[in-house]
């Protein structure tokens, strides 16, 4: 949940209850998983008027509002629109509405937040939220008659210089004799001059008040009584939430002095040293006590008459004043008290002192007013004293520092106050009821249900601080440069420049409004000098016309005759109104001369602070140009880095692509090698094989050479002549070989000549029989029969011859066989048809052709 | 033969419109003889308009019922789907028709390179006012569109950088294949010109038809029902997203970089907070544009190129 926090003052520059309170509030808030913005005015030197400072706290953000007296409540509320449109806050809690007005309860609601309001004192029903008279005399809330008389008579306090910075009241025998007669008659009702203007000022004020806080969807007040009269006062209800206190920060102090103990009783105030807080009371009651006691009084304020006058009473009865504290202090000062006095003189609502001695468990004495009663009941951690009366508050400290057993008693039945943490809680679900309750009131816009989805989107950004929504943006744009390929170009330069962490963003930001403002309000006031200026001079005009018209009237006065007297009572009438109406003119000349003076003087005061913040800007600007140069001094290195390194790259990787190529030919050579390496070594395998089939066939050929020799001997039946050239062995052997096949090839035919005859006789023989045998009778056929002997006895003849031919043939042929039947000489023959097998059995092994071609080369290239 | 035509109006209640435009789409429709079909898609998600339909024109429209509102470009997508014809007419309730302005879209998608066409649309009806005839163009980093005169003697179709979502003719096949429009301009405006660079930057063209007239009552349908920050932030985050999805040069990605960055600073001094929302409101949905960026595939035109070519005025 997001919540705002908007209060009249904060620390450090403003160190009072609320103020203290709201920073501990933010703090819980934040524990609780808010997310707080603060909102408070202040006035610094060097700070445009309306200009706003954010600065980040223990988890939330503080914006400081810069204010001077003469900032209007008009601007301080249009300073806050533009802090709620900036921070989208959900719900706006208001603490104080001191110096904004009631009108900052409407821009909440005109924004669609929720306004939560809660009074810590009477300021929504009383300009004088003290309800105290100047005398010192407190007045009921809603007694405006009261009201009206205190302010005139403020008006009187106002006019004596001497009385300071008197918040509005004066301790008795402080004004001059007159004056306190003049007071006296004042709040008496007995001085009517100016208290209708009072009575109508309040009455305006209590309308405004009222009409405003109906614009608040929740009004609380920190205690019963101050909530059931605002509740009166403003018409409204007021519902009651009491202020926590940080119990953890008071946990482990050293616990008081029991009073029995001998010891003297440390008796301590504080608070603003103001005239209301009754600090003379308990100076006056201290300065009477009878007791072994101490008394300690710490607290400041803008009152310097009366500080003074507290001194100088501390030392008269033996009280030390110890000046201001920061709230940081509070717990060891706390715990070098025993007793803690509230002696307020005023209707005090729920003071944080009361709770923070509570939780320190130092007894209390307080004034005994209505709200002051609800902290705690009497004699049940602390005393009541009547507010007021230092007998009473010398009587209630006689008591605690003497009567036996009352510490102690005090001490114990101590009320434990409310935690901060339980405070902040409460408050989450008194939001959330807010909160609830406005979305019920308010309809959601009907949008069709494709459309619901970019609503629901729009909304939620809508919702987001403008910070938030910026950074956002800058994280977004960071991401499509990404996207775009562009990370460390120029723009994601500037994103970073001017995004989350710059103080540059924050200074432009603040920068931005104050010339806004700056421009608004110098056009303003030269529209107004303008407009002044021509009334001015429409009045000089109308002055000059009455002067001479009053001149001529007195000249025709002067010239006129008896008979004219009527008619010069006409214009002596005429010239007293003439009179009259010139010296109202010149009134009026002299009201704007002294306006367009008074615009003069803000246009001056504007053209200054223009003129400041144009120096501030040259400064800057020059700062600026500084920058500039060295952003493009930077740019230009950046582009020569960025050059180099492109370059660099680019040779890297050209480096690259060459190492690559290198790389690649290095590992192709090695392939290469290797590859050639497996080459020799299958071609000295190879070579090794040849030499060895070479030096087979060597062999071989010489085996040969001698079996040609010996075939050529046993084919021819003589020796060669030594030293003959193995081809006439081959020629010689071939001549036989032709020999011996025509030699074959004769009996082979002579062989099938002798077969044919055979046949042909048989078949020419049983061809006569059986013609013999069918035509003739026995006779023929037996002559037939005896030619056939006969032929027959002819080709036995015939074949025993050839029998005896081919016996011849055939032993011939045995004699070559003889010959040439030599052992192993048929393998040989054979042998010769066939490819020699190379020795080793590699011979037959398949070659690459590269492998053959470098065989054969080398072959070639080595001498046989 | 001319080619037939399905005629698709997504629609939401809008009775008055429809009672209005409708009888002139079915009068233009039914005189051209070509067998074409109109369709209203109801995308009320409560089924509201086929009673009326029923009873108005009987017989003559079919109505489509979506069981939710889904948009215009869902919407058109479903009558588109159960269309029958070759040619797919989208058209908005908020279009009038002109006597005769269909025959002339028809003859004009012919040609197989023309992707799209759009008749002359009359912004309410003024001839001064064409809303088809503009060119777009990157200027300081941002891609805009710009409205151009057209000559009004000049009857020719010209190259227009997209076709009208309310008023366009295009084939249904590959409408209907493509899945309609992106989804990454849901719920409504500029799906159309995304439409029309997707199509330019793959070579293909679309044309503006002057002899084709209609009027655009614009924003008839979403006006009444959209707050207008909605519609301008939906305007533009589409008009952020739209640059985003074509950008096609790094020298152009840098320059809107930077104007991205000057805009958001500037946006930002100035307390200008909705031109923040809409920044951011684009920024959330750069997945799906980085994801839409890579679907304009093959790219034949760079987006320079198609942005001149689509000019009308070239």
């Amino acid at each position: 949940m997001r919540v705002a926090l908007v209060v009249h003052a904060f620390p450090p520059s403003g160190t009072h209850g609320v103020e203290n309170h709201t920073e501990a509030f933010a703090r819980s808030l934040v524990a609780k998983g808010c997310s707080v913005e603060v909102l408070a005015p202040r006035t610094l030197e060097g700070f445009a008027r309306g200009s706003q400072r954010r600065e980040e706290r223990d988890g939330y953000g503080v914006t400081w509002l810069q204010v001077e007296p003469a900032s209007t409540e008009r601007e301080r509320v249009d300073a806050l629109r533009g802090f709620l449109e900036r921070e989208r806050p959900e719900v706006v809690h208001f603490q104080h509405l001191l110096g904004f007005g009631p009108d900052a309860l409407r821009v909440p609601g005109e924004l669609g937040m929720a306004c939560v309001h809660t009074a810590h004192d009477f300021h929504p029903a009383h300009e004088t939220w003290t309800l105290m008279r100047p005398d010192l005399v407190p007045f009921a809330c809603g007694d405006d008659e009261a009201q009206a008389r205190t302010l005139r008579a403020q008006g009187l306090l106002d006019k004596l210089p001497a009385l300071g910075d008197h918040h509005g009241t004066v301790l008795p025998g402080q004004l001059p004799e007159a004056a306190a007669v003049t007071l006296a008659a004042i709040l008496a009702g007995e001085r009517e001059e100016g208290l209708d203007e009072a009575r109508a000022r309040v009455r305006l004020r209590s309308q405004r008040f009222r009409d405003a806080f109906a614009q608040a969807d929740l009004r609380l007040a920190t205690s019963q009584a101050l909530a059931r009269d605002l509740t009166a006062a403003l018409g409204r209800a007021v519902e009651v939430q009491p202020s926590g206190v940080d119990l953890e920060r008071f946990a482990d102090l050293a616990p008081p002095r029991d009073p029995a103990g001998g010891a003297p009783v440390r008796i301590g105030f504080l608070g603003g040293m103001l005239k209301h807080k009754g600090v003379h009371v308990l100076l006056e009651a201290f300065g009477a006590l009878r007791a072994p006691a101490e008394l300690h009084l710490h607290g400041s304020s803008h009152d310097r008459a009366y500080t003074r006058w507290v001194r100088a009473r501390a030392r008269e009865v033996g009280a030390v004043v110890h000046g201001g504290y920061r709230h940081a202090e509070l717990p060891r000062l706390l715990e070098s008290l025993d007793v803690v006095c509230v002696p307020s003189l005023w209707v005090e609502n729920a003071p944080y002192v009361i709770r923070e001695a509570q939780a320190a468990g130092r007894v209390l004495v307080v004034s005994d007013t209505v709200p002051l009663r609800e902290s705690f009941d009497d004699e049940e951690g602390g005393l009541f004293a009547a507010a007021g009366e230092a007998a009473a508050w010398t009587r209630a400290l006689m008591r605690i520092a003497t009567e036996e057993g009352l510490f102690e008693r005090l001490r114990s039945r101590a009320r434990r106050p409310l935690d901060l943490g339980q405070e902040a809680e409460a408050h989450l679900e008194l939001y959330g009821r807010v909160l609830e309750a406005r979305a019920s009131r308010r309809p959601r816009p009907m949008v069709p249900a494709s459309v619901e989805p970019l609503r629901a989107r729009v909304e939620e950004l809508q919702g987001l601080p403008t910070r938030e929504l910026f950074d956002r943006v800058l994280t977004g744009l960071g991401r499509l440069a990404r996207c775009m390929g562009a990370e460390e170009e120029p723009t994601a330069l500037l994103g970073k420049a001017v995004g989350a962490g710059s103080p540059m963003r924050d200074l432009a930001l603040d920068h931005g409004r104050e010339i806004r403002w700056l421009r608004e309000t110098l056009r303003a006031v030269e529209t107004e000098r303008d407009e002044q200026a021509r009334r001015a001079d429409w009045l000089a005009d109308q002055a000059a016309e009455s002067e001479r018209r009053a001149a001529w009237v007195e000249q025709r006065s002067a010239q006129g005759s008896e008979a004219e007297g009527l008619e010069r009572d006409w214009l002596r009438e005429t010239l007293q109104d003439l009179e009259q109406e010139r010296d109202w003119l010149k009134a009026q000349h002299e009201e704007a001369e002294s306006t367009r003076a008074w615009l003069r003087e803000s246009l001056e005061g504007v053209t200054r602070e223009a003129q400041w913040l144009r120096e501030r800007d040259a400064s800057r600007e020059a700062e600026l140009e500084t920058l500039r140069r060295e952003r493009d001094w930077l740019r230009g290195e950046e582009e020569v880095v960025r050059g180099e390194a492109a370059w660099l790259r680019e040779d890297a990787e050209a480096l690259r692509r060459e190492g690559a190529w290198l790389r690649g030919r290095v590992e192709a050579a090695e392939g290469e090698v290797d590859r050639l390496r497996v080459e020799r070594a299958e071609v000295e395998r190879a070579f090794e094989v040849l030499r060895e089939e070479r030096d087979w066939l060597q062999g071989l050929v010489a085996t040969r050479q001698d079996e040609l020799r010996w075939l050529r001997e046993q084919l021819t039946g003589e020796a060669a002549p030594e030293g003959a050239d193995p081809a006439q062995d081959g020629a010689a052997i071939q001549a036989a070989t032709e020999a011996l096949r025509g030699e074959l090839e004769a009996i082979r035919r002579h062989a099938a000549w002798l077969h044919a005859e055979v046949a042909e006789l048989a078949v020419a023989s049983r061809g006569e029989l059986a013609g013999a045998s069918a035509s003739a009778g026995p006779d023929a056929v037996a002559g037939q029969l005896q030619v056939l002997r006969a032929a027959l006895a002819r080709a036995r003849a015939e074949l025993g011859w050839r029998r005896s031919e081919m016996a011849a043939a055939r032993e011939s042929a045995d004699r070559l066989l003889t010959r040439l039947a030599v052992p192993g000489l048929a393998e040989r023959l054979s042998a010769w048809a066939e490819v020699p097998a190379a020795p080793g059995g590699g011979g037959s092994a398949p070659r690459s052709p590269e492998a053959s071609q470098g065989q054969d080369q080398e072959q070639e290239d080595t001498p046989q | 033969m001319s080619a037939r035509v399905s005629v698709v109006i997504p629609t939401l209640d809008d009775y008055e419109l429809l009672e209005a435009h409708l009888p002139l789409l079915l009068e233009e429709v039914e005189a051209r003889g070509a067998d074409d079909e109109v369709t209203l898609v109801d995308d009320t998600g409560a089924d509201l308009l086929a009673a009326w339909v029923a009873e108005r024109f009987p017989g003559r429209v079919r109505v489509m019922v979506r069981s939710e509102n889904g948009g215009f470009a869902r919407a058109l997508l479903t009558g588109a789907r159960v269309g029958t014809a070759d040619y797919l007419l989208a058209l908005n309730p908020d279009v009038r028709v002109r006597r005769g302005f269909l025959q002339p879209l028809v003859d004009a998608l012919e040609a197989p390179e023309v992707f799209a066409v759009s008749p002359r649309v009359l912004l309410g009806g003024d001839p001064r006012r064409v809303e088809t005839h503009q060119r777009m163009a990157v200027a300081e980093g941002r891609l805009r569109s710009v409205p151009l005169a057209p000559d009004p003697d000049d009857l020719a179709p010209r190259p227009i950088p997209f076709p009208l979502g309310g008023a366009m003719l295009l084939r249904r096949d590959a409408f209907v294949a493509a899945g309609g429009f992106d989804s990454l301009f849901e719920p409504f405006y500029f799906e159309d010109t995304d439409l029309g660079l997707s199509a330019w930057r793959q070579g293909l063209r679309i044309l503006e038809v002057p002899a084709s007239v209609v009027e655009h009552h614009h924003r008839g349908t979403i006006g009444p029902r959209v707050p207008e920050e909605l519609v301008r932030a939906a305007i533009e985050r589409n008009r952020l997203l739209l640059h985003w999805k074509h950008l096609d040069s790094r020298p152009a990605a840098l320059e809107h970089l930077r104007s991205l960055h000057r805009d958001a600073f500037d946006a930002a001094m100035g307390d200008r907070r909705e031109e923040l929302v809409w920044l951011a409101l684009a920024l959330e949905s750069l997945e799906p544009a980085s994801a839409s960026r890579r679907s304009v595939t093959p790219v034949v035109r760079t987006l320079a190129e198609s942005l001149e070519a689509s000019d009308p005025s070239r």
